[in-house]
């Protein structure tokens, strides 16, 4: 496959898929696509607002943070990891606490896909569509595998949702801190594999790895709460 | 808010950093003072100089050519010189590099800042050099 046609395919799966699955899943619901677009909100306000500003501050004004990030290989990918999770999943914990009112396991995802999908769409589907047209020479392979890691880490995404959606309305705080746990080991893990030098494709493989143990998670909630409902029924 | 935030973030990563000590024992202000005197050399696009500073395992690996074609196009951008602005320096083992002091120099520029990481063995022979 040519270089541009992988483009043309990665550009669509990264910037159509999160659309559409957005917009099959709220179906006519006005309300779900709303809670899609605030799951979109909430990542560019808390990432592109807060986050990488502050960590652009550091790291142009900070000559402590630069040597910070030069010499310590684990604690650097560590603090970069605690503080996605930090403002990922305090942005999502904020958001659906206050926000979001229904809080069906559907609002969850939506939310989720609204969240990974504009991350999707904004680090990996508008540079491709400026590769598009500049027509910038790129590795078809390499640009397929980003695509790829944009789709799983949106399964992430819509898993971490549910769990915080979750945590909000049963008020288990134990399920929101697994959230910021496991966003912190899962960011950690694959940084760190990168930093170690480790061949693209086994970082790729590890948030493959992850997405289908998250899969689980949402899979077991969803099976869950129908077997709730049809003892419902029953009784 | 963002300040405080940063500021919080910034507190955390000193605290870290204050608790790792330095891999070895070094002169601060003699190694800051090597890595201005290189980048001083960059400064008046001398790079033949530059080259002859890294060490001889390193210089093998670059070439005044290559350093001019990625160095010069950010100090044109860049201006007149003006002050530096702060300096710290740390000592680290690097895995291919061995004992390394690695110095961050904030450089004031008449148009704007750049951020010089220069890497200096212990004898202050230069390792690696980047700038943003």
């Amino acid at each position: 496959m040519s270089g541009q046609t992988a483009v043309i395919l990665a550009a669509l799966i990264t910037v159509a898929l999160p659309i559409l699955a957005a917009a099959i899943l709220a179906g006519g619901d006005k309300t779900r696509l709303l809670y899609a677009l605030l799951g979109a909100a909430t990542f560019l306000v808390f990432e592109y607002l807060l986050r990488f500003p502050l960590l652009s501050l550091l790291s142009n004004e900070s000559l402590s943070f630069i040597l910070f990030s030069q010499t310590q290989p684990v604690l650097y990918p560590l603090a970069l990891s605690l503080s996605a999770a930090l403002f990922e999943e305090g942005g999502r914990y904020l958001a659906l606490r206050f926000l979001v009112r229904r809080r069906a396991f559907e609002d969850g995802v939506a939310f989720g896909i609204g969240f990974g999908g504009v991350e999707s769409i904004a680090l990996v589907g508008l540079p491709l569509l400026s590769v598009l047209i500049t027509k910038e020479d790129v590795s078809g392979a390499m640009v397929l595998i980003s695509a790829a890691e944009r789709v799983f880490t949106m399964v992430v995404h819509i898993a971490f949702s549910v769990m915080v959606l979750r945590g909000v309305e049963k008020k288990r705080v134990w399920e929101i801190l697994a959230a910021f746990a496991l966003h912190t080991v899962f960011n950690f893990i694959a940084l760190a594999l990168q930093v170690a030098g480790y061949p693209v494709y086994v970082s790729e493989l590890f948030i493959l790895g992850f997405m289908f143990f998250m899969l689980g998670y949402i899979l077991y909630v969803r099976i869950n709460i129908l077997g709730h409902a049809e003892k419902g029924d029953a009784a | 808010m963002k300040k405080a935030a940063a500021a919080l973030l910034c507190a955390a990563v000193l605290l870290t950093a204050a608790c790792s000590p330095q891999a070895f024992e070094f002169d601060e202000d003699a190694a800051v003072a090597a890595a201005k005197d290189v980048i001083d050399l960059v400064y008046m696009l001398d790079f033949d100089a530059v080259c002859a500073l890294f060490r001889e395992d390193v210089r093998e690996m670059v070439s005044a050519e290559a350093l001019g074609a990625a160095v010069a196009p950010i100090l044109d951008g860049a201006g007149r010189f003006v002050e530096y602005t702060k300096a710290k320096a740390v000592a680290y083992n690097d895995k291919q590099y061995g004992e390394i002091i690695i110095v961050a120099v904030q450089a004031k520029y008449e148009n704007e800042k750049l951020t010089y990481t220069v890497s200096l063995g212990r004898d202050f022979s230069l390792v690696g050099l980047y700038i943003k």
